[in-house]
């Protein structure tokens, strides 16, 4: 059996009641800390801004080994929730592109009261490397005739030629066989806005029989014509980018850019 | 063991226990490891130098933890010394003596801690605390232990076997 000295018990004593003290000082100081803490603070102020960088520069490297196996899991599903509000954020981003073209429509309706139009889906767009055509979800039950125009608001999209119950097909204006006549809004100018089989790719089409005298020059406007027409007047079409003499010599032909972008058409509008 | 290499350790267990160990819970409660470090130190090293050894662990664990100061020192201390008298009695230090007095002594550590921390704060206490963190923490410390002090034992033996007297008798 093992003991220890007398003399080892009154220290132990000795300490004791001295850390009493120091307990029952640290207890009963109120807001003001006393002299005791204070200087054991102050001297140990260096070992815990020691320990306290230790832990601040290790705890997170190593949280992460430690919540390894709850990170995985969570990174899962971290995962499927940005795929859920990815997919949420197309939604919102095609709505809001939506209601935008929406909205234009709507305004350009408003501007042209003139025309009975009526907002149409497109169902298809059957354009190939020979053909440009569209199918829109309105026909003779909603009042769609043959030669209506279907507009958006960048401009004329082209001209319905056949119609159904329910649909309609529409020639669209770099098609080979449109054909309307035109003006140039700034001179009045008249000519013949006809499709062109090398210039349909590029969303382009010819303002053909210009008079030589034309005063019409890159970037104006081209609009439906007034007169000798089927379709109502002032629709716009396009602007023009390229002016060249006819081979005749007694004629131009302009080079007419749409503004409208026919491989996304979803929303128009249709009427007369 | 000499003084220098316990000293490091010391301050290497109080630190992973503020830093890292204070993440790990087992069966709801936070592992003691400073409490078992000195509580094998106390067992393998039966001297009056562990009793030294564990009030200092206590004044550090009192500095760098939000405890009253000088409730872990002074329960550090006593543990210790009891600790060393009790094991004076027995014969050898084999597991089945040494775990059931880190049980005991786990407990009481436990028991008396929680006890004065609701006193100093002029809380009410709550026995309840018996159940939910005595008695579990009790459980867990002494699942601390017995590796703990199986290494340290190891450690010591080596030290021994290589001829250095370090132990200072009384």
């Amino acid at each position: 059996m093992k003991k220890f000295s007398k003399n080892f018990y009154i220290k132990v004593a000795i300490v004791s009641v001295v850390i009493l003290l120091v307990m029952a000082i640290s207890t009963l100081s109120i807001g003001r800390a006393d002299i005791l803490s204070d200087v054991t603070n102050i001297v140990l102020q260096p070992v815990k801004k020691c320990v306290s960088f230790v832990y601040d520069k290790t705890s997170g490297v190593i949280e992460s080994f430690i919540k390894a196996g709850s990170y995985a899991e969570e990174n899962e599903l971290l995962k499927a929730r940005i795929a859920i509000l990815e997919s949420d954020y197309s939604d919102i981003e095609a709505y809001k592109a939506e209601n935008e073209r929406l909205l234009a429509l709507l305004n350009m309706k408003s501007s042209m009261p003139q025309l009975n139009l009526q907002g149409a889906s497109v169902i298809s767009i059957e354009s190939d490397n020979w053909y440009n055509v569209i199918t829109i979800d309105k026909g003779i039950g909603m009042g769609v005739k043959v030669n209506d125009v279907v507009i958006t608001a960048q401009g004329l999209v082209g001209t319905v030629y056949e119609v159904g119950t329910t649909w309609a097909k529409v020639r669209e204006i770099i098609d080979m066989e449109s054909s309307i006549s035109a003006v140039c809004a700034r001179t009045g100018d008249r000519g013949v806005i006809e499709g062109d089989f090398n210039l349909a790719q590029s969303g382009r089409c010819k303002l053909n029989y210009l008079p030589k005298n034309a005063n019409v020059v890159i970037g104006d406007r081209i609009e439906i014509s007034d007169t000798g027409s089927i379709y109502p007047k002032g629709v716009y079409i396009g602007k023009i980018v390229e002016i060249h003499d006819d081979d005749d010599g007694l004629t131009l032909t302009a080079i007419v850019e749409s503004e409208v972008n026919f491989n996304s058409l979803s929303e128009v509008l249709v009427g007369r | 063991m000499g003084l220098k290499f316990k000293a490091f350790l010391m301050l290497a267990v109080v630190l992973l226990q503020v830093t890292v160990l204070s993440h790990f819970t087992l069966f709801g409660v936070i592992p003691n490891c400073v409490f078992v470090f000195v509580l094998a130190l106390c067992i393998i090293n039966d001297n009056a130098e562990s009793v030294v050894f564990a009030t200092v662990t206590g004044l550090m664990v009192d500095m760098l933890t939000g405890a009253q100061f000088g409730l872990n020192t002074l329960l550090y201390m006593y543990i210790a010394i009891g600790v060393i008298v009790v094991i004076s009695f027995a014969y050898q230090k084999s597991i089945k003596i040494v775990v059931p007095m880190c049980l005991c002594a786990s407990f009481m550590y436990e028991l008396i801690f929680g006890i004065l921390s609701f006193l100093f704060r002029g809380a009410a206490i709550s026995f309840g605390v018996i159940f939910s963190v005595v008695i579990p923490a009790c459980a867990v410390n002494t699942l601390v232990f017995i590796p703990v002090y199986v290494i340290l034992s190891r450690l010591r033996f080596e030290k021994k076997r290589k001829g250095i007297k370090y132990e200072r008798q009384i």
